[in-house]
Formats: C-alpha cells, sequence, structure tokens
C-alpha cells in the first residue's frame, strides 16, 4: 500500500474517534445548512414584512439587472432566492474551518504527543507525509461540504417553489461548491501546514483560519446589503486566484515539512 | 554494523556532538552515557537518518549516511525517548501502521508476534491512551522490531519505568542481542548499561571515554585487592612493601588495599608472603568500582583541566570478546 494511503487510513481511524474535532466540524454545515430554511419559514411568520424591507428591493434590483426574468417572478419566491444564494456563499465556511481543524490537530496534536518523531524514522518521505495529511484534512472537509449542499438542494426542492432551485443551484452556485469549495480547502490545511510549525496548541494554530474567514463574511455581508452579486466570471477570476495561493501556501508548506526543521525546530 | 567517523552536529553556532568515532560490531550492545544536553539524542537522530551531520561520515547497516538515507531507515528500528503511540488508536492499528509504512509483507503476523511476545496480544483492540506507561514502552519496542531490523536504536528505554517494568523491559533487550541484533541503548542509568552493553561510550558532546566496564575501571582506577588480616604488624607491612610488583600499599585498620598490576598472577605470591610474615588472612578481595563511580569521574575529568580528548583512540581500546 502507499504511503499516502497508509498515512491517510490512519489520519481518518484517528478522526473516526475525535469527537470533538468532528463535532466542531459538523456543527458549522449543520448551522448553515438549517440557518436559511428558518429564516425563509420563520420571517415571513414572525415579521411579515421584514423580509420586503429596502435592502431586499435594493437587492432585487441588482438581481433583475443581471436576470431580468426574476423580476417577474412572485417577491415571495425571489424573497426564497435571496436568501438561500447569500448562504451558499457561507458553505465555504465549512471546507475552510473543517481543513483548518483536521490539519492543526493533526500536526500539532503529533507535536504535543511527540509521534512525528518515529513516524518520521520510517522510510516515507515528507512529501508522502505531507500529502497523506493534506488529502486526510481537504478530502473531509470537501466532502461534508458536498453533502451539506446537496442536502440544501434537497430541502430546497422539498420546502421551496419550484423556480427557486434552479436559481441557487445555478453556475455560480456550483462553482462556488464545487471548485471554490475544494481550493479554499487547501489553502486553509496549506495555512493550517504552516501555522502549525510554530503553535504549540491546535486552538491557536487555528486562529489563522480569521484570516481565511473574514473576507467571506465581508463578501457575505455586503451582498446581503445588496451592494453586489457574485456572478460565474468572478468565481472563476476567484478560482485561478486561489489555485495560485494555493500552490504558494503549499509549496511554503511543503519546505517547512522537513525531517530535520520538524525534529530540532518546530519543538 | 554501525560505523562512524568525525561525526559532528552543530545547530545555530552550537556543536552539539563532536567528533564521534565509533565503531559497533554485528550482535553487540553498546551503551551511550552522558549527561543532559551531552548529545545522545542527536547522535541517535543521525544514526537514524532523521537529522544530517554538520561534517563527518557514517555507514549504518552498509548503508552510507546521506547517500543512502531511505535504506538506513527502513533498516533501523527506533525507540524514541517519549513511546509517541497514536492513543486514539488500538495497540493493534499502531502496528499495522508502522509494519505498512516499513513495507513488511506480513504485517498481520509480524503485529501479532510482537504483541504477543511483550505481553499486549489481551489489550491489542485497546485504545494506547489507556495503557500505562511500561505497556506504552513496550509496544514502542514492538514498533521498533516490526520490520525485523538488524539495528536498533534506543533511546532511553526504561525512563520513568517502575522497577518492575524496567526489569521486563531489560531482559527483552538483553534477549534481542541473543538474536543477533547490533543496539545502541542511551541511557542515563549506569546499572542498567552496566548490565546490558558489551561496550559504552561516555559522550559529553565529544567521546570522553570508549571500552568495557572492566577495562574503563581498570583505566581509571588500576586493579586493587583489599586484604583483611587479625592483625596488622609492622612486620607484615615491610614484607608487603619489599614485594617489587605491588604498586602502592595503604593500611586502613587491619585491612590493606594493595595495588597490584596483575592480581591474577600475583594474589598467591602476596598471600604467600603475607602467611609467611605471620599474617592470619581473613579475607580476600578485589576492589570494585561500580559504574557509577567511573561515570562521575569521567564527567569530572572532561568538566576539568585535563582533557582526556587528544589520547582518545577507539582502535585501541579492547573489544568485549
Amino acid at each position: 500500500m502507499s504511503p499516502v494511503l497508509v498515512i491517510l487510513q490512519k489520519e481518518w481511524a484517528d478522526l473516526r474517534r475525535h469527537h470533538l474535532l468532528l463535532f466542531s466540524m459538523v456543527v458549522p454545515a449543520i448551522l448553515f445548512l438549517t440557518l436559511p430554511f428558518a429564516l425563509v419559514i420563520l420571517i415571513p411568520v414572525l415579521d411579515p414584512s421584514g423580509w420586503n424591507d429596502r435592502s431586499f428591493h435594493r437587492m432585487i434590483e441588482l438581481l433583475g439587472r443581471v436576470e431580468p426574468d426574476l423580476k417577474q417572478l412572485d417577491p415571495f419566491v425571489v424573497f426564497h432566492i435571496y436568501i438561500f444564494r447569500q448562504f451558499v456563499l457561507m458553505f465555504l465556511m465549512v471546507p475552510i474551518l473543517g481543513a483548518l481543524s483536521i490539519a492543526t490537530y493533526s500536526i500539532v496534536g503529533e507535536k504535543q504527543n511527540r509521534t512525528l518523531e518515529p513516524l518520521l524514522a520510517t522510510p516515507i518521505t515528507t512529501t508522502e507525509l505531507l500529502w497523506g495529511k493534506s488529502l486526510a484534512a481537504a478530502l473531509p472537509a470537501t466532502l461534508l461540504t458536498w453533502i451539506a449542499f446537496g442536502l440544501y438542494v434537497l430541502g430546497m426542492r422539498a420546502l421551496s417553489p419550484p423556480p427557486v432551485l434552479p436559481r441557487v443551484a445555478n453556475p455560480v452556485g456550483l462553482g462556488l461548491i464545487f471548485l471554490i469549495g475544494p481550493l479554499v480547502a487547501v489553502l486553509s490545511l496549506g495555512l493550517g501546514v504552516i501555522v502549525s510549525s510554530r503553535a504549540k496548541d491546535p486552538r491557536t494554530a487555528q486562529q489563522i483560519g480569521v484570516i481565511l474567514i473574514l473576507p467571506l463574511m465581508a463578501l457575505f455581508i455586503m451582498q446581503m446589503r445588496g451592494f453586489f452579486l457574485l456572478r460565474f466570471r468572478w468565481i472563476l477570476i476567484a478560482a485561478l486566484a486561489l489555485l495560485v495561493l494555493d500552490v504558494i501556501v503549499l509549496k511554503i508548506g511543503a519546505r517547512l515539512f522537513q525531517r530535520e526543521a520538524i525534529l530540532t525546530r518546530w519543538a | 554494523m554501525i560505523t562512524t567517523k568525525a561525526l559532528t552536529k552543530v545547530y545555530n553556532g552550537k556543536v552539539a556532538v563532536e567528533a564521534l568515532t565509533l565503531e559497533i560490531r554485528s550482535g553487540e550492545i553498546f551503551g551511550l552515557l552522558g549527561p543532559n544536553g551531552a548529545g545522545k539524542t542527536t547522535t541517535v537522530r543521525m544514526l537514524a537518518a532523521l537529522i544530517a551531520p554538520t561534517s563527518g561520515e557514517a555507514i549504518i547497516g552498509g548503508h552510507r549516511l546521506g547517500e543512502d538515507d531511505t535504506a538506513i531507515r527502513r533498516s533501523v528500528g527506533i525507540v524514541t525517548e517519549a513511546p509517541g503511540m497514536y492513543e486514539r488508536l488500538s495497540a493493534r492499528e499502531n502496528l499495522e501502521l508502522y509494519a505498512k509504512l516499513y513495507g513488511v509483507s506480513n504485517a498481520t503476523r509480524q503485529v501479532e508476534k510482537y504483541l504477543r511476545l511483550l505481553g499486549l496480544w489481551d489489550r491489542r483492540d485497546d485504545p494506547v491512551g489507556t495503557f500505562s506507561k511500561g505497556m506504552k514502552q513496550k509496544l514502542a519496542l514492538a514498533r521498533a522490531l516490526v520490520h525485523e531490523p538488524k539495528v536498533l536504536l534506543l533511546d532511553e528505554p526504561t525512563s520513568g519505568l517502575d522497577p518492575q517494568m524496567t526489569r521486563i523491559v531489560r531482559d527483552f533487550i538483553a534477549d534481542l542481542k541473543g538474536q543477533g541484533r547490533t543496539i545502541l541503548l542511551c541511557t542515563h542509568n549506569l546499572d542498567e548499561a552496566e548490565r546490558l552493553c558489551d561496550r559504552i561510550l561516555v559522550l559529553k558532546t565529544r567521546p570522553i571515554a570508549l571500552g568495557t566496564p572492566e577495562a574503563l575501571r581498570r583505566r581509571l582506577f588500576g586493579r586493587h585487592i583489599l586484604v583483611t588480616l587479625e592483625t596488622v604488624t609492622e612486620r607484615i607491612l615491610e614484607r608487603v612493601r619489599a614485594l617489587d610488583f605491588v604498586l602502592d600499599l595503604q593500611q586502613d585498620g587491619n585491612q590493606l588495599r594493595i595495588a597490584l598490576s596483575d592480581p591474577e598472577r600475583q594474589n598467591p605470591l602476596l598471600v604467600r608472603a603475607l602467611v609467611e610474615a605471620g599474617a592470619a588472612v581473613r579475607f580476600l578481595t578485589e576492589e570494585e568500582h561500580s559504574l557509577e563511580e567511573i561515570y562521575l569521574r569521567l564527567i569530572e575529568e572532561e568538566g576539568g583541566e585535563r582533557p582526556l580528548h587528544p589520547p582518545f583512540d577507539p582502535a585501541k581500546v579492547p573489544s568485549a570478546r
């Protein structure tokens, strides 16, 4: 069996028993999955005029410029589209937080338990080890995002008017989840590797996540307030930029992830 | 099996190991003694191809350090200072992980063999986090052996263990020697070194002394015979002093401490001379110096103004066999 697969297997066996870590990964997914449904169900009940306020109208106007057919839809349907589209962006928190949590727990945890030295004494190369750890962090985080998005789609299909789903699971939404999602997961784990080389506990290492979460939050709020609307072209540009960033961050991580540096400078 | 020549490691301008030259033979248990910070762990890490030496060379199990590091890692088993086990994984999963990383073809059988051998088979599926320190240390030994390496590097394998577990681990190490493995044992425990090691190197950044415990003893203290008499008279003392092979004589009550160069040959002559002088000999024994005394003297001398480094020559030190 390839050493990368051996490490992957070990990391997942460990992850399965790390209930706190699993919980911390699943909670954001559940939150971003349920919150928009709660909003579209509860707002019209609790605050009948709340969904129809000024910022909502600004958004409708913006949406209408990009997709003129939306103007012909019932405002309540547009309200659903508006809410569900916003939260697709928030789904990117799942791969960011998930990959970061696994990567930092995996590397800083190995430092704390002093398991890296015997591991590095085996014939495995540091590249194989880094690949194993990276895949072990990126794959579950990405998979969780996709599963959560799948449930999101099923939920919309069950609870929202028919025009909503094709307008949320559109190229922008799918691009965010299936293109940007894995790329931010890789960026997040790459930053996790870099910061883990210095951090003494996983929580300190995870603070780096703020670097990624803050721009995402800013995008979310700006889009919510109707300042702009994500378009597919922007998704492609962002994907290219993220790809370049991923390569840079992984290269820095791989440079730090050398036997001697790990044993003598990571303590 | 392990040879090093002027092996040196410098970290950020600070010398961790300097000019380490040694030859460890196949099937030998070789002790590395030294105070904290003496460079023992750095030496083990260099020999395990974990860190690169700053200068010097080494051949481990026939593979040259720096050129064939993967082959070195494949042929070496290491027990690190901390057991370093994955606590949420079971004992079996921990060993299987390493067996696979070492490319062991019959991993399941090897894992079972060592879990049984070290008395951990009944706990094979329990998370290692529930194990005592001694059990973890035994598991670390199993991990080091799972790929059947010819060379074992053991860094403080009994550190922090209770006396019973220490004994079990020591007996196991002694058994490994019987299997023809070459073992480098780093230890603080001088009793352990004396019991297990064929030869010992005292290290304090650089090598201070190398040899069998017996050879080091003789080199540092010479050989002394303690003779307890019923009474010590001036006639007896004069008779002993007159013997040309007696190097030194000290009296403490009715006990004489006599320095000899070759007690096996000279003791009968000494006893005859004592009896002829009218002495009634109660006991005659050779003075023993513990390894601790040897070690402390060596470390003290190294810290003083009389460096032992220039005369050090491994080639001139008698081997264990």
